[in-house]
């Protein structure tokens, strides 16, 4: 009775994911084959939006991953080393989300090899594809190898582990900031154009990673005392240092474009005009202002409840602030005759947003997944075909 | 050879047999079932018209594609199917490698292309009956069918051709040369 009662829960833990992950995939197909060419409209919008967020959200997580591998910061009891292999999967299953939302806002998304193929080095694009595969492989091989190996073989072979893990943060950091120059190298957007979104983005990266990191890891660590209070002292400590940076930029950036008329066409309505209440209200009161004292209550208090709140409120206002940042600057774009701008409208269409909650379901559905079929949590070893459970 | 474009601003009656005239030889399909070009919400070619002000008198600007030297819309293409003809110098589309991105679309800084509805690729100036007829050595057709004597094209690498008998005569100006594309569609203002 007891072991059917076992089985039972156990298919339910693999069926459900794997079900909520082929209705995501349903959704994301179906909204793909509804998608029509606006009028008026800009040429990146929420799709686009989404997949830098989730890419966003996986550089993150993999900087807090390689203090622990690359600097051998365990945490005071070697918490940080049992969550290790689950802080490598949420990365992986963000660039899968990323992926999918960047494949599904390309027209012709089985002709991406075309990116390998015909390499264009001046492209900013074809750089982000590469680092890409170089950045994923790095990930997969390193949770390969950290589930494949037993505590006392990762003594000896720890320069694999390190070399591993470097690849990934030097693949990352590369990544990310390719990332901002493919907004930030646009002259004709003066809202993205400049230098300084590069740091931007990385700075985000930082706080959304350590955010998702937090809320997803918490969904094991939550029943452990000691792996909860690390995490809320942990990610609390990451999030609060680097939301302050995060604030400053931000602020950087409003001051920079009220100096360029061009760039102030969109920030005027970002920051006085129909998405001040966004701007305010969601991305600095609640992402900046909230989050920072959220977290470093976690932090002082190792407070979950307090890590859980920050960190939901930096994934919402992060995503809030991203659809701005990529949406809004495309809506008043100089024309050739000055003082004259290029109008477009945007609203999501309902096969956009039908895409976006596709890859909002499949997120944390493979992300349960994982957990359910691969060895991640602390004490779990591979019995099935080299890395199952 | 450096195929380029020349258009006289003061000659131009602003009748858009051009702007037609494009959208009708080279997209004849949408034409015919009344699609627009949507990013302008226009007729569904390669020309598009603005209006400014300057002085207190309206000045219109004919946009399409500048055919720049240094092409934003080329350096952002991860497929190398936005290219220079050398050839030509014409700045082309190579649909079949296009993956649709929209790249090209965000990076040029003259909006000078749009996505077609049929296909959710890219479109541009010399659209698919101009680039025949360029092939063979003639005039694109919002050349040939200016009523005004408008507009001129031919190769700056000749000295004889008709655009570099025009930019000698003229003053003359290219469109946001301030960024460094380096367009070969030139403007006569004076």
């Amino acid at each position: 009775m007891a072991r059917s009662r076992m089985d039972l829960k156990r298919l339910g833990s693999v069926g459900i994911p794997l079900v909520l992950v082929l209705a995501g995939l349903a959704m994301v197909i179906y909204g793909f084959a509804k998608k029509e060419v606006e009028l008026h409209a800009i040429n990146w919008g929420l799709l686009v939006s989404g997949y830098t967020y989730f890419a966003l959200v996986a550089g993150g997580s993999i900087l807090v991953e390689a203090i622990h591998t690359i600097f051998g910061y365990k945490g005071p009891r070697g918490e940080h080393e049992k969550l290790v292999r689950l802080a490598i999967w949420f990365p992986i299953v963000s660039l899968l989300c990323a992926w999918i939302l960047i494949l599904a806002d390309l027209s012709r998304p089985l002709e991406f090899w075309r990116i390998f193929a015909g390499f264009n080095p001046d492209s900013r694009i074809a750089w982000m594809a590469l680092l890409y595969t170089i950045y994923i492989a790095a990930l997969v091989a390193q949770l390969v190898f950290l589930i494949r190996t037993s505590d006392e073989e990762r003594v000896t072979h720890k320069k694999i582990e390190i070399a591993l893990a470097s690849a990934g943060l030097v693949a990352g950091v590369l990544l990310y900031t390719n990332l901002a120059q493919v907004f930030g190298t646009m002259i004709s957007v003066p809202g993205w154009y400049g230098a300084y979104l590069a740091l931007y983005f990385l700075t985000y990266v930082v706080v959304l990673g350590a955010a998702g990191h937090a809320l997803f890891t918490m969904t094991y660590a939550w029943k452990h005392k000691e792996l909860r209070e690390f995490v809320s002292h942990y990610c609390g400590l990451v999030i609060a240092s680097s939301v302050l940076m995060l604030g400053l930029l931000t602020m950087w950036g409003v001051v920079t474009a009220w100096y360029n008329p061009q760039a102030w066409a969109t920030y005027s309505m970002i920051v006085e005009g129909m998405y001040s209440a966004l701007f305010w209200g969601v991305v600095i009161a609640l992402g900046i202002a909230a989050t920072f004292l959220l977290a470093l209550y976690a932090t002082l208090r190792r407070s979950a409840v307090a890590i859980v709140s920050a960190s939901t409120l930096a994934l919402i206002a992060g995503f809030v602030n991203i659809y701005l940042t990529i949406v809004v600057h495309q809506t008043r774009v100089p024309e050739v005759l000055s003082g004259l701008y290029r109008v477009a409208e945007y609203h999501a269409s309902t096969a956009e947003i039908l895409i976006l909650l596709g890859t909002f379901i499949i997120w944390p559905s493979l992300y349960a997944l994982g957990k359910a079929i691969l060895p991640l949590l602390p004490g779990e070893k591979p019995k099935k075909l080299l890395i199952f459970k | 050879m450096r195929l380029a474009y020349v258009w006289d601003s003061r000659k131009c009656i602003a009748c858009m047999a051009c702007v037609v005239a494009c959208a009708s030889a080279n997209y004849p399909e949408l034409m015919r079932e009344a699609k627009p070009n949507p990013q302008w919400n226009w007729l569904a070619g390669n020309i598009r018209v603005i209006v400014g002000e300057n002085g207190g008198k309206p000045e219109l600007r004919l946009i399409s594609c500048q055919h720049c030297e240094n092409a934003p819309c080329v350096s952002a293409c991860p497929t190398r199917a936005s290219y220079i003809d050398r050839r030509t110098g014409l700045v082309r589309i190579d649909h079949s490698k296009c993956i649709g991105c929209k790249a090209c679309l965000v990076a040029c800084p003259y909006g000078a292309r749009w996505l077609n509805p049929a296909t959710m690729l890219p479109e541009k100036c010399p659209g698919p009956f101009c680039s025949k007829l360029i092939e063979n050595g003639l005039n694109p057709v919002c050349v040939e069918v200016c009523p005004a004597g408008a507009r001129y094209f031919g190769d700056l690498d000749d000295p004889e051709s008709p655009v570099n008998e025009e930019l000698r005569k003229h003053r003359v100006e290219r469109m946001l040369e301030h960024l460094g594309t380096n367009p070969k569609w030139f403007v006569i203002t004076g």
